[in-house]
């Protein structure tokens, strides 16, 4: 198994741990939301290749692949099929010289994404996944920023 | 979290947790000398932790900031990083929101002080200890 396959599949360990599921837990309803972001994502880099960054549609569809897993603990074995949402969209169809300056919007949707997402996830290893994932794209913001000669904190 | 046998772990309390995410911060934020923007932004981090801290019954004070810098800044972001983390499940909903925060700006800093030093520090699940 590959380097990369390996993290993925700890990453997505941490859900096996069992979940503390509740009556109102809404884990799955905002799982499938963020698969949903996270593919969009993958195949809006691919379909704006070159990447901006080496190796960032492989992280996207990496995240994919964690959530589903856990997901899959849910008993949700399937995500609804890949479609671009406006932020993926917007990067997929974007001209070389605006790619860079869509890539950042994107990223900074999942940022919100998940950062609205945390309160509300119940699971421990959901919720410690998901935690980790905002950080990859908080480090993918600040860098695609950076490339484009913009503060990377702003 | 559930342990093996079907008991619940309770795990660390909420001032125990936010302790433990102050003691990182501050341990991060004494070691960035070289970055004065990225060692405010910490300190500004600990701040907020502390408050939180106190306001769940604890005492910041049980964290306290290094005296001098030791260990590398990269490193010890990722530390903080890793203990923002593990924090959340102890936090209510209003803690993780500061919780969410303190994930996004220690990677962040993490990222750009790797790029400061020709590192590839954006990875697919920083923090998560894989």
């Amino acid at each position: 198994m590959r380097r990369r396959e390996l993290l993925v599949a700890a990453a997505g360990a941490l859900l096996v741990r069992p979940a503390r599921a509740v009556a109102d837990d809404r884990d799955p309803e905002l799982l499938l939301e963020l698969v949903a972001r996270e593919d969009a994502a993958a195949l809006a880099y691919e379909r704006a290749a070159p990447e901006p960054l080496a190796g960032i549609a492989a992280q996207e569809a990496d995240h994919g692949k964690a959530l589903r897993s856990l997901l899959d603990a849910y008993g949700v074995l399937e995500a609804p099929p890949v479609k671009l949402d406006a932020p993926a969209r917007r990067l997929a169809e974007a001209p070389d010289d605006a790619a860079l300056e869509a890539a950042i919007a994107l990223e900074a949707s999942l940022v919100d994404a998940y950062s609205a997402a945390l309160p509300e996830l119940v699971a421990e290893g959901t919720l410690q996944t998901a935690a980790s994932i905002l950080a990859s794209h908080a480090q993918h913001h600040a860098r695609l920023r950076s490339l484009a000669g913009l503060d990377p904190f702003g | 979290m559930l342990g093996g046998c079907g008991e619940e772990d309770e795990g660390p309390s909420a001032p125990s947790a936010l302790l433990a995410s102050l003691a990182a911060e501050r341990a991060f934020g004494a070691a960035v000398t070289g970055s004065p923007r990225i060692a405010a932004r910490s300190r500004e981090r600990a701040q907020h932790l502390a408050a939180a801290v106190s306001a769940a019954g604890g005492r910041p004070h049980d964290a306290p900031a290094p005296s001098e810098a030791a260990g590398d800044p990269v490193e010890l972001g990722r530390a903080a990083l890793t203990a923002h983390i593990a924090a959340l499940p102890a936090l209510d909903r209003r803690e993780r929101r500061l919780g969410a925060d303190l994930v996004k700006g220690a990677a962040a800093d993490v990222a750009v002080l790797g790029d400061e030093r020709g590192e590839r520090t954006v990875e697919a699940f920083p923090g998560s200890g894989t």
